[in-house]
């Protein structure tokens, strides 16, 4: 948080999903060391993430694409109807034309990550998303209060 | 805490209170004011949610370019220069002048308030 923030901010938050559990440690470590501030939450399986992204807002979700139950693609389609505003990320470690061709159009994925995983691409992608993520947040908080502002000055 | 407000306030109103100018204020990406040197009557937070709207939008259009990267948003009217200037990632800087002022000597006077700011908000 800024040391002159109007507001307090939350940290950013991202949910991290695969059933291995070596990998969502490591990852999660990683992010956490090289992002200050970032609170990385962990759930095994899509149905566990989806029952998280019904309670809290997230403002990245990382998903890999094989696994049992739901995969990574159910889980980022139906994300989108639950969380439409958290960005996604489908992370795989058999990368096909069609599994792209199926998160692009029809889960909207804004990235993908292949396995095994480039710690540095994760990070900077991430950083990246974050940045983003934050700067349309502000300017949406922007234009909300400038709207309300202006509505305000025309009444009588 | 209350040095870093004192010093950036210090420096917006040695920029505020210079011949032609309105006032400036530090004021946070989602448009709240937070320091301000405003001498000249004006309602802060209208120009608070405007100024960070206006850099908003400024960065949504530029973005059809793949750049995001907006340093400042210049307002000309008739009788002034409004002026959005961004110090770090959470915090804009805003100022108004008077027209006739010559850009020229103004802007040099901005870079070096934009640089204090930032060196005092990078140590808060």
């Amino acid at each position: 948080m800024h040391a002159l923030s109007p507001e307090s901010r939350q940290a950013h938050r991202i949910l991290l999903v695969d059933d291995e559990a070596d990998i969502l440690e490591s990852l999660q470590e990683l992010l956490q060391a090289a992002i200050p501030g970032l609170d990385v939450d962990v759930a095994p399986s899509g149905e566990d993430a989806l029952a998280m992204l019904q309670k809290g807002a997230y403002d990245v979700l990382v998903s890999d694409f094989k696994m049992p139950g739901m995969n990574g693609m159910d889980l980022l389609r139906e994300a989108r109807k639950v969380a439409p505003g958290t960005p996604r990320v489908l992370m795989t470690a058999f990368p096909d034309l069609q599994i792209a061709i199926e998160a692009i159009n029809d889960a909207r994925i804004e990235n993908f990550f292949t396995k095994p995983l480039d710690p540095e691409e994760v990070v900077d992608v991430l950083e990246a998303m974050l940045q983003h993520r934050k700067a349309n947040l502000n300017r949406d908080r922007a234009f909300a209060r400038a709207m309300d502002l202006a509505r305000r000055k025309e009444e009588p | 805490m209350s040095d870093v407000r004192e010093h950036a306030v210090e420096v917006l109103a040695t920029l505020g209170e210079r011949e032609g100018v309105y006032g400036a204020c530090l004021i946070s990406r989602d448009g709240l004011p937070v320091l301000t040197h405003w001498p000249h009557p004006a309602d802060v937070d209208t120009l608070a949610a405007m100024g960070a709207a206006l850099m908003g939008a400024a960065e949504t259009s530029l973005l059809e370019f793949g750049d995001r990267s907006v340093e400042t948003v210049l307002i000309v009217s008739e009788g002034l220069r409004l002026v959005i200037l961004g110090v770090d990632d959470e915090m804009l800087l805003l100022a108004a002048m008077d027209r006739s002022l010559p850009i020229e000597s103004f802007d040099g006077d901005l870079q070096v308030c934009l640089s204090r700011l930032h060196e005092i908000l990078a140590g808060a």
